[in-house]
């Protein structure tokens, strides 16, 4: 069994993780906007707005 | 995940959960869902139609993902798939099941809410029959794999229609059977030719198992009730000649296609140019058949 590497992350690690999360956060962001505009969208459609 | 320079673990990369869905799977998944609803009698809301489909395009997004969440093992063994997120170590498997059950109950339930039931129960059903009927009971243990696991495939044109009309009638019936009949062909000339590749996984193809010669008989013998199927909707007068001409022709070239198959001998890849052939038409005759079918109907409604 190996033990946990307990090192602090180098700064070119933590730069790497914080971009692949950043990429992560904007995609979520852009479907969680594109959720409310398909609700919206849904709503006023069942409601016989348009 | 990814190693980085020692065991850190970067989250999965958006465009590996991309390919989680199988994109290129989930494109003709959503076109002939597109052609059965835009094939079938009835109005429906233009919002609710784009959400019926966003909705197929998502289960079949979940029943791709959970599909390579349990063949994560033999996507390995294979040229073809060892480049995905799970084999090729991009993701955590554990992602790869929250991602696809997650996406399931988003489809499901929003295909409900928004557009009715039957669609909705249909599409829990297509899902359940690709991720677990076919993935976890067929594939690995009979030839006849994607035989009965071409069902899953065949749904999306009837959820498309029941999206509109919330009932299922022949027709839809018979675009099912057209996309039922014509997987095993498909799937086989691709097995021929990569048949080292399936052999190699464990998976038993029709040519792993049974041979070249079978698998070549197969192709020929399921193509007649393919083209049948195909020229169905017209011979029952439930389209115009304009598809039941282009229907024709195109199986005609199908079975012409199949025939080069049969009389093929070849048992290395390089020499299997008639199967390679079969399997590109396969796809170009499928896109076709249902694009000049709801240009037909849409045109006689």
């Amino acid at each position: 069994m190996t033990t946990p590497d307990q090192r602090p992350f180098t700064v070119e690690e933590t730069r790497l993780i914080r971009e692949r999360q950043a990429s992560r956060s904007k995609i979520l962001a852009v479907l969680l906007i594109g959720m409310c505009v398909l609700f919206f969208g849904i709503t006023v459609a069942k409601i016989g707005y348009w | 995940m990814t190693s980085v320079t020692r065991d850190i673990i970067l989250p999965a990369d958006w465009r590996d959960f991309w390919a989680l869905t199988k994109p290129r799977v989930m494109s003709l998944v959503v076109f002939t869902a597109l052609c059965g609803l835009l094939a079938a009698p009835g109005d429906i809301h233009p919002v609710i139609a784009f959400t019926a489909i966003l909705c197929i395009a998502a289960g079949a997004g979940a029943s791709g993902a959970l599909n390579q969440y349990y063949e994560y093992d033999i996507d390995a063994m294979m040229a073809r798939t060892a480049n995905r997120p799970l084999p090729a170590g991009r993701m955590d498997r554990q992602a790869a099941l929250h991602f696809g059950v997650g996406l399931a109950g988003f489809s499901v339930v929003i295909m409900g809410m928004a557009v009715n039931w039957l669609s909705a129960a249909m599409l829990a059903f297509s899902i359940f029959f690709y991720a677990v009927v076919y993935t976890i009971w067929l594939k690995r243990f009979t030839q006849q794999n994607i035989v009965i696991g071409g069902a899953a495939g065949a749904f999306p044109p009837i959820i498309g229609w029941a999206a509109v009309t919330g009932d299922v009638t022949l027709l839809p019936v018979l675009l099912f059977a057209i996309i039922f009949l014509w997987t095993p062909p498909h799937f086989w000339a691709l097995a021929l030719f990569m048949k080292a590749d399936y052999a190699a996984a464990g998976v038993p193809m029709l040519p792993v198992v049974s041979g070249r010669r079978a698998t070549r008989n197969q192709i020929f013998a399921y193509s007649f009730p393919m083209a049948a199927a195909a020229i169905a909707p017209y011979a029952l007068g439930m389209t115009s000649w304009v598809y039941g001409t282009a229907a024709a022709l195109l199986s005609i070239i199908f079975l012409v296609f199949a025939f080069a198959v049969w009389r093929n001998e070849a048992t290395e890849a390089s020499q299997m140019a008639p199967e390679k052939r079969l399997f590109s038409y396969s796809i170009l005759y499928l896109f076709l058949l249902f694009a000049i079918f709801a240009g037909d109907r849409m045109l006689m409604l």
